[in-house]
């Protein structure tokens, strides 16, 4: 395992990666800091500038790793210094990090959310490297009917933890997998065209990238458009040193400890991801410390706590994109797409036949929160200062930036249309309440799943038993019913507290 | 009964998913699970079920829909976006994107005597950039130079 290791260290500290990893955890900083645009807005407007450069799948990977995981370490410099997080994952830093600065503090709450992020962050690679050979192991045995029932077990575990209508949320992801059957199928004799209705664009399919541009960046653009009325730049506290002093950190290390192993295996679980882990390692943490905490009220855990578990949520959401190739989430469902265009097919053989994407992000992972580290103690003060630009020139720079992107990978402005109107559905499927999440799920996963599930049935001769033969199908198909029935138990349960506790 | 806002959602999901399960259905190939024809359509079945249940089930989901004047602005983007495709290639990539920025920052709020140099700057150096140091083509158009 050590020389494997030592393998990706030198694939991730070769000249062009050391430099991507750089720019990577910069950029996701900077788009985890400002609130409205996340990390998949940033993976998708830059995926097609990357596919121009040819680069190896490793490096993109690399590149697009350190935005995501660099935007866990930016987010919770707008919750601290704004009181609006920069991305969901740090909505509950804001409860104690803004507090914090209101008091005079933001530079200790800003360098507790650094150093939490950088330990819960790096811990965490630890347990990547840990569990993914092992999990690896179990998988290689996955014929294409235990993928097609895994990917069905994602999808159920995504759909049933977002927000809000669980049928809207399975419709989402429905319209997601719909969308993916239109162009020439490639697995029949000949490859009928289906759904194109003579649109000669359209015989290639739709590209997923051309649909998360459209769906993230324009549908927030209009959605911004129509809520927001105030675009100047927000006033941001002033900062005074960022320091933590030595019993500050005694303080908190247990729990950033404790919040990095829940983020972690949080992370690793399909759809649950880095906000529902930072607010069960901040609700946690903030039972522990009892009345002897500070909680709600600007206390240095609860800002320690969830950057842990949201940096080592993002780690661990590595492993079943790497090891399964099944995303958890839309972020890493944006990276998984971004790496079957590059021709990979991430799985449990990767970690074999490839070695160098797996290993190589890993080692990056290490040199990325280095990096992280020094962006966001010693710099944080500069970087602060972007939270001070104006809406009304950034929105519009994101607009531009992505009809550029969208333009470039086929050159044609049909692609810019097709945006145009995914922009117009995600603006619709926000206002109306339907997740977008699940669609871009599906949109990625739609492929593999209908090409699993023919395969699967050719094997057997049409004989749908296939999909329950395998302990690991059964097994899969437990764990998919039981994630159904967990928010419903979990709602259940909670209104039996709270009804016990009304009788009192 | 309540109408619902998800009830009408519910009805527009169901013509949607007619239509997908007609037009699937309409794909010349066997209905055998392992050709073109049942994977959408079992899609298309499914969807169809959803909708039903989402009319019978709603939640209690209200939307609020924008207001007057942020209609007209979400319009004005929507169509701005519009004519930039249909302008990009014979008009030009600087031309098209300035105007569109221009409009972007307008919406967005921009002070007055900002928009046009900003907008012209942004044009230039995107076009400088992505054309002509990265290499990826954008239309030159009526100002080839």
């Amino acid at each position: 395992m050590f020389d494997l290791l030592f393998n990706g260290f030198s694939v991730a500290l070769s000249g062009t990666n050391l430099l991507l990893v750089v720019v990577g955890c910069f950029l996701g900083t900077v788009i985890g800091m400002l609130p409205g645009i996340g990390p998949i807005n940033a993976i998708a407007i830059l995926f097609p500038i990357v596919l121009q450069f040819d680069m190896p799948a490793s490096s993109a990977l690399i590149f697009f790793a350190g935005i995501f995981y660099g935007s866990q370490y930016g987010n919770s410099i707008s919750s601290i210094l704004l009181n609006v997080p920069g991305t969901s994952s740090a909505a509950v830093t804001c409860i104690d990090g803004h507090p914090l600065a209101n008091q005079g503090r933001a530079g200790p709450a800003l360098a507790m959310s650094a150093v939490a992020s950088f330990v819960g962050g790096t811990i965490s690679i630890f347990f990547l490297i840990l569990f993914a050979p092992f999990l690896a192991k179990l998988a290689i045995d996955f014929g294409p009917a235990e993928y097609f029932v895994l990917m069905i077990c994602a999808f159920t575990a995504l759909t049933s933890f977002s927000q809000g209508s669980f049928i809207k949320a399975m419709f989402s992801a429905l319209l997601g997998l719909a969308i993916a059957t239109v162009g020439i199928d490639e697995l029949s004799f000949g490859g009928t065209k289906r759904f194109t209705f003579g649109i000669r664009e359209l015989d290639d399919g739709i590209d997923f990238i051309v649909v998360v541009i459209g769906v993230f960046a324009v549908g927030e653009l209009l959605l911004f458009l129509s809520e927001k009325t105030n675009y100047a730049a927000e006033k941001i506290i002033p900062l005074d040193k960022v320091l933590l002093t030595f019993k500050e950190l005694r303080e908190s290390i247990a729990g950033i400890l404790r919040s990095c192993v829940t983020g972690f295996f949080v992370g690793v679980l399909p759809g649950a991801g880095a906000t529902i882990a930072s607010f069960l390692a901040y609700n946690t943490e903030k039972k522990m410390a009892g009345d002897k905490g500070n909680f709600g009220k600007g206390d240095l855990r609860g800002v320690a706590a969830p950057e842990s578990a949201n940096n080592s949520s993002a780690v661990g959401s590595f492993i079943p994109l790497l090891v399964l190739g099944v995303p958890g989430s839309e972020t890493t469902a944006v990276m998984l797409g971004a790496l079957i265009t590059l021709g990979v097919r991430p799985g449990p053989t990767m970690l074999v036949d490839s070695p160098d994407i797996f290993w190589g992000v890993t080692a990056s992972m290490f040199i990325g929160n280095l990096v992280l580290i020094v962006l966001n103690l010693p710099l944080v003060r500069l970087l602060a200062k972007i939270l001070q630009i104006p809406k009304w020139i950034l929105m519009p720079l994101i607009a531009i930036l992505s009809i550029v992107g969208v333009y470039v990978i086929n050159g044609s402005e049909f692609d810019l249309l097709l945006m145009l109107i995914f922009g117009v559905v995600g603006f619709v499927m926000r206002k109306t309440g339907f997740p977008i999440a699940p669609l871009v799920l599906g949109l990625v996963l739609g492929g593999l799943i209908e090409v699993n599930f023919r395969r699967a049935l050719t094997y057997s001769y049409g004989d749908f038993s296939t999909f329950y033969e395998s302990p690991i199908s059964i097994t899969l198909w437990l764990i998919t019913f039981s994630s159904l029935l967990a928010p419903v138990l979990f709602r259940f349960i909670r209104r039996y507290i709270d009804k016990r506790r009304l009788d009192q | 009964m309540k109408f619902l806002s998800d009830r009408k959602y519910a009805i527009a999901m169901l013509v949607f998913s007619m239509a997908y399960c007609y037009f699937s259905f309409s794909l010349e190939a066997d209905f055998d699970p392992t050709k073109e024809k049942y994977f959408p359509f079992i899609l298309s079945v499914a969807m169809i079920i959803l909708s039903v249940l989402l009319f019978f089930l709603p939640s209690q989901h209200t939307t609020s829909w924008p207001k007057g004047r942020q209609w007209l602005k979400i319009g004005l983007l929507i169509g701005a976006i519009f004519f930039y495709c249909l302008f990009l290639s014979n008009v030009g990539f600087l031309i098209s994107a300035s105007l569109l920025m221009a409009v972007c920052m307008w919406e967005f709020g921009a002070t007055r005597r900002w928009i046009v140099p900003v907008s012209v700057t942004v044009a230039i150096s995107f076009y400088i950039i992505f054309d002509r140091i990265l290499g990826l083509n954008l239309p030159a158009g009526i100002l080839n130079f």
